[in-house]
């Protein structure tokens, strides 16, 4: 069996690297088959098998089967834009990573599209352009799956396209559309960003000491802002691996002069001693209340609770979605498995004890991204509209249905 | 019937043109690969590898890449001959076009005469590269990144060795000191071996920047790059720039690290006058660095090593690319044209093109022989190049030859690793050993 260096392993395209974990899963269920398995039996209901399971041989492949694969070099015959395909690559490479950044990027790429759009003869713009994003849509789904935040912008300007007078000319038709888009990134997350952080520095007061876990765009501008208002508080990032986005964040904070401490996720319990209020972000909002978020967020949030410490979360109206989740793995999303096995905090890689993980017939990495808070963990959350408590997002979500 | 006839046509949305390609088919250096690419026999460009010209492979590469803007320039000797095969014999679906420039001119000034052509991000390549690497690879690393220039860097191949007389070039001055940063792939240092006596220097401002960085000797500059659109204006601007190996890619290499430098060259506008428009986004992204903006020039690397990558600018390495194309080529072996008698041998990995006649009793192992060929009785060729138009008499023996266009080997000869110019007539009875034979040319 080729052992293949971890160098190697990254140059391959996801789709390749998927298809050699396949193929040696394969080769090791042929084996465990061979030998004496008593774990046959559970063959995965989705709520019942719990991440710290022996694992079931057959646990990752079936549950979290929903792995992305990039659509590999078939530009050419699919015609995707330039801009969607430098953005669906970096966004699958996690160069652009986070709710915010990568809503905005899509719509950024998509302004570009439409720019150089040109309706064919014998259709109109409102008929036609939405079949022609539809290819890039998919594509952008393959690279990695959307975020909650993506697809409700994405509906926004499907709806705005077919809304569009057939009568007018296609450039101005298309000047219309992407002021659209630019209203929508104003209004819905550059401006509501602003309230936010109006609204949440009311509670920020001197002498606090504030927890907040991994990176959120949101947390991170409010922090600054009180910052740069003089409020005197302390900060503690809490980070976890294998993304260790909290380092970035601590940078940003330190530079601006705000005295933190930084701490993984396993020293939360003891992180909690002294904190105050807790700030986090989300990536989405589901319709009965509860927070989806980075992994970890849903163990701070717990925490806090216990100790009746204040949960704050910061969270855009365009993240609200209609969708009712109860737990973190009937929908999820499954990040690269062999991230985890570098156990280097620091950017030169260091191989820990989870390297071979592939040829260990009873050893599967499970890397999950997000996880789902309950309602009842959290206090309150601030949005572009105010302060409500979390049971209220289907309320707003009616009322922007109705306006 | 339909009562009126809707226009099927459907007007297809135009090609989005994200890379222009331009190949270079310049001769500099041509001492290297004398005398195969004397006016007699053919450009660069067009030597033969597998029975193909070497630009069909550099075409047939940015093809796959989905590249549909190409521009070759070339030098005034070589307009004819690739302009009559970029007309007529080249196969693929590109449609590209020719650029003449003065000969002898640096590769930077050829890219300066054609800079009025240039209009986004372009991909420059030598007519002389042949690589297995899936184009959407190097491409889809460049588009990630999005650095002022991608370079690819590959480990050359052991060579299997013979093939022509090897008096042309001595290896060495062709080794490269190459600095990379392995972590974030970056270029930090490039000088070639000839240019540095027994040490070399590193500015502590490279350090500052790059605590930790590879020296490699064992990299090769393929010569194919990718650059912002901003490099060509520039070009434009720095006329000193003259080559882009040798001026160009140090000059940005070393404006990564030194601030002066970027100021004094007026770098650091020309880099942010091309803004990316994705720089919101990447503000709110969590994976964001301050320090990636430090520097508004970037260069990254791609090293490539899992496969094979060759360049054909010496007489050994031409050879070598004939090699590798004979053991993976999936051509047919032997053209339908070819006469070739029953008693002969050809060998599995050999070419022969077409209408070439080879008599019987003749071995031809691991060798390519071009077209129009007429090859005697009992003879060996074994690890050599035959181009086209050539005469073989009886009982030649060849190893590890190259021999050029419209060439006679009269009989009984034995040549072993030379190499034999365009139209010479070998007499009979020759027994030479690393040999460039070449016809008297009267140079008054």
């Amino acid at each position: 069996m080729e052992k293949k260096s971890a160098k190697e392993m990254k140059e391959m395209t996801k789709a390749e690297r998927r298809a050699v974990q396949e193929r040696q899963r394969a080769e090791k269920a042929a084996r465990a088959a061979g030998g004496t398995t008593t774990k046959k039996g559970s063959q995965g209901s989705a709520t019942s098998v719990v991440v710290g399971s022996t694992a079931d041989s057959g646990f990752a492949h079936q549950e979290f089967s929903f792995t992305p694969e990039i659509a590999k070099g078939a530009n050419t015959s699919l015609d995707i834009h330039p801009a969607v395909l430098v953005i669906g690559l970096q966004i699958a490479e996690f160069k652009i990573c986070g709710a915010n950044a990568r809503c905005i990027a899509t719509l950024t790429a998509f302004k570009k599209v439409i720019q150089d759009y040109k309706t064919p003869e014998g259709t109109t713009l409102s008929r036609h352009l939405p079949t022609h994003l539809s290819p890039q849509i998919k594509y952008l789904v393959n690279s990695r799956p959307m975020s909650v935040g993506m697809g409700n912008a994405i509906r926004h300007l499907k709806l705005e396209i077919s809304t569009m007078d057939i009568d007018l000319a296609d450039d101005d038709a298309k000047r219309l559309l992407c002021e659209k888009i630019d209203n929508f990134i104003r209004d819905r997350i550059t401006f509501a960003d602003r309230v936010i952080v109006d609204y949440g520095l009311q509670k920020i007061q001197d002498d606090d000491v504030i927890l907040t876990y991994a990176r959120s765009s949101v947390v991170q501008a409010l922090l600054l802002e009180a910052r740069a208002k003089g409020i005197r508080f302390k900060v503690i990032v809490v980070d976890s691996r294998p993304r260790l986005e909290g380092k970035r964040l601590l940078k940003r904070l330190v530079d601006a002069g705000i005295s933190c401490t930084y701490a993984f996720l396993h020293a939360v319990g003891f992180a909690l001693k002294d904190v105050s209020k807790v700030f986090l972000g989300a990536h989405a909002f589901m319709s009965n209340g509860a927070l989806y978020s980075r992994v970890g967020t849903a163990m701070v949030a717990m925490m806090a609770k216990e100790k009746n410490i204040p949960v704050i979360v910061c969270c855009e109206t365009y993240k609200f979605t209609e969708r009712v989740q109860l737990d973190s793995f009937v929908m999820n999303e499954q990040g690269n498995p062999d991230e985890m096995v570098n156990i280097s905090t620091t950017s030169t890689p260091k191989i820990g004890l989870l390297d071979g993980w592939l040829h260990k017939p009873d050893l599967k990495l499970l890397n999950l991204l997000y996880d789902l808070t309950p309602s009842k963990y959290i206090t309150t959350v601030i949005t572009e509209i105010g302060m409500i408590p979390c049971t209220s997002v289907p309320v707003i979500l009616r009322e922007y249905k109705q306006a | 019937m339909l009562l009126f006839e809707s226009d099927k046509k459907q007007s297809k949305q135009k090609r989005y043109s994200e890379f222009q390609a331009i190949v270079l088919c310049g001769e500099t250096c041509i001492y290297r690969l004398y005398p195969l690419t004397e006016d007699n026999n053919v450009p660069k460009a067009l030597l033969p590898v597998a029975n193909k010209p070497m630009l069909h492979y550099v075409l047939d590469w940015l093809e796959r890449a989905g590249i549909t803007d190409v521009i070759i320039i070339s030098e005034s000797s070589g307009e004819h001959k690739i302009g009559h095969y970029i007309k007529n014999d080249y196969e693929g679906k590109l449609k590209p076009s020719l650029e003449i420039v003065k000969e002898d001119v640096g590769t930077a000034d050829a890219l300066r005469t054609i800079k009025d052509k240039i209009r986004n991000d372009f991909i420059v390549i030598s007519c002389d590269l042949i690589l297995d690497l899936p184009p959407h690879r190097f491409l889809d690393y460049h588009r990630t990144q999005e650095p002022a220039f991608t370079a690819l860097f590959y480990e050359p191949n052991k060579s299997d060795g013979g093939g022509g007389s090897g008096n042309n070039c001595k290896d060495d001055d062709l080794k490269q000191f190459v600095g990379v940063d392995m972590n974030r792939s970056r270029l930090v240092y490039v000088a070639s071996g000839a240019d540095l006596d027994e040490e070399f220097s590193l500015r502590m401002s490279l350090l500052w920047k790059f605590p930790r960085v590879n020296i490699l000797t064992t990299l090769q500059d393929s010569h194919l790059y990718i650059f912002k659109k901003w490099v060509i204006d520039l070009i434009v601007q720095r006329k000193s720039i003259s080559s882009v190996r040798e001026h160009l890619v140090p000059l940005l290499v070393k404006c990564q690290y030194q601030k002066k430098l970027l100021e004094r060259e007026g770098i650091d506008n020309l880099a942010k006058s091309q803004v990316n428009y994705q720089k919101t986004a990447l503000e709110y992204s969590t994976t964001w660095d301050e320090e990636d903006e430090d520097s508004p020039v970037r260069c990254q690397v791609y090293i490539y090593n899992t496969g094979f990558c060759g360049r054909g600018n010496t007489v050994a390495k031409y050879c070598d690319l004939n090699r590798y194309m004979m053991k993976i080529s999936t051509e047919t072996r032997v053209s339908p044209s070819a006469e070739v008698n029953t008693k002969t041998q050809v060998g599995s990995d050999s070419f022969v093109g077409d209408d070439t006649k080879i008599d019987e009793r003749t071995s031809i192992k691991r060798s390519t022989i071009g077209s129009h060929c007429i090859i005697g009785k009992n003879v060996k060729i074994s690890n050599s190049v035959l181009m086209d138009n050539i005469i073989i008499e009886d009982y030649v023996k060849l190893d590890g030859c190259v021999v050029c266009n419209g060439s006679k080997i009269m009989e009984k000869s034995v040549l072993k690793d030379c190499e034999v110019g365009g139209g010479y007539v070998v007499v009979s009875e020759t027994q030479t050993k690393n040999e460039q034979l070449v016809e008297f040319r009267d140079l008054s």
